[in-house]
């Protein structure tokens, strides 16, 4: 309590002579400023102030507390509020701890279209909301997104509050460039259609339906307000498409192994799954592969 | 109070003013006296203080008390004159 001090307005006449009978008293002043005549600032020590109530409590002046000050005050407040103290200490450890919890993830960038694939990888690493950030390697988890996902070119992993922010950016695609005047989209290939979306045109088939090599599955004519016109067709579609590969050989051989000649003598878009088929006729084995496998066609 | 007896040790005597109290003057803005017997009038431009024999009287702007006990004084503010009455 040495350096607090406790600040006093007091109201009245012959100030002057009180600051003398407070002296005579044995009180200490500090900071005496008289405001006017009739008005002064006084400022006592802490352990002094109920001395310094008793001594001019019979006297004729108005004394109001002001404020108490010091360098030791912030500590002494601490000492007097220890709730407060209680209560800041309690909210720094809430805060701290719970600030190393995944409460939510947030995908930023062009590949947040890709969020469901991503979504699977996090689940694969064992990412989910209400467990710590402490837990898993962010780098770690940005390359292993961006490995598993080929339609990513860039994968940031990062921690910002408590939210798990993940901002990825697609490949560029090549080759295709809008042009505007394409007529139709043509399947290349016989297969199912897996996928189709259609921006421009009208389309000739639906997702699951079988077409052949040059079915046309979007066309350029659209009805649009009862008129058929003609536009540019924007298109893209996913087929599903199969072909087999066939193997002889006259040892057994390791069926994976016979899967990744086939893969690898192909040139197909994106493989589905295979199937193998084995065949002994005498002293051979017949090899049979069925490749599934998606090709995207796009037009515009 | 260390800072100010310190000082006090370094001061000659013979520089002290009269023998019954003591005034040690910082520049313009601090002035300590010790063996004060208390304050005849007290304000911001004007302050009389009471000695064992006689009164001084200090005067300026902006004065005010910075501490008070026993018979130490210690007043802050911008000091202009300082007369024995």
């Amino acid at each position: 309590m040495k350096k607090i001090f406790v600040q006093y307005k007091i109201t009245g006449y012959n100030l002057d002579r009180l600051i003398n009978h407070l002296k005579r008293k044995g009180i200490c002043l500090y900071d005496v400023k008289k405001i006017d005549v009739k008005t002064m600032f006084v400022s006592v020590k802490y352990n002094q102030s109920k001395n310094f109530f008793a001594i001019t409590e019979e006297l004729c002046y108005n004394i109001v507390k002001v404020k108490l000050k010091g360098r030791n005050y912030p500590l002494f407040y601490l000492y007097k509020n220890l709730g407060v103290l209680i209560g800041a200490i309690l909210f720094i450890f809430i805060a701290t701890y719970f600030n190393g919890f995944i409460l939510d993830v947030k995908f930023t960038g062009t590949g947040s279209a890709d969020k469901i694939q991503i979504e699977k990888t996090l689940e694969e690493y064992g990412v989910k909301k209400f467990s710590r950030f402490s837990k898993y390697d962010l780098s770690d988890l940005s390359a292993l997104i961006l490995r598993s996902n080929k339609n990513l070119s860039f994968v940031s992993c990062e921690k910002v509050g408590n939210v798990l922010r993940i901002e990825s950016s697609l490949v560029k695609e090549q080759g295709s460039v809008l042009t505007g005047t394409a007529e139709s989209l043509v399947c290349p290939i016989d297969g199912i259609i897996e996928n189709l979306k259609v921006y421009r045109g009208s389309a000739m088939f639906d997702v699951g339906e079988f077409v052949k090599k040059g079915d046309v599955l979007v066309s350029n004519k659209v009805v649009y307000k009862e008129q058929e016109i003609t536009v540019n067709v924007l298109a893209v579609a996913t087929i599903l498409a199969n072909t087999w590969y066939y193997y002889e050989s006259d040892v057994e051989q390791n069926e994976s192994a016979v899967i990744g000649l086939a893969e690898n003598s192909f040139d197909l878009g994106e493989i589905a799954s295979t199937e193998v088929f084995v065949e002994q006729l005498e002293q051979k084995y017949i090899y049979k592969v069925k490749i599934n496998y998606r090709q995207v066609v796009s037009v515009g | 109070m260390g800072f100010i007896d310190e000082i006090k040790q370094n001061f000659p005597k013979d520089l002290s003013i009269g023998d019954s109290y003591r005034a040690v003057i910082f520049g313009e803005t601090c002035a300590h006296f010790e063996n004060v017997r208390g304050i005849k009038s007290f304000s911001s431009t004007e302050i009389c203080l009471f000695l064992k024999k006689g009164e001084l009287l200090l005067a300026g702007e902006n004065l005010y008390i910075k501490s008070y006990f026993e018979c130490d004084l210690v007043v802050l503010g911008k000091i202009k004159k300082i007369e024995i009455l």
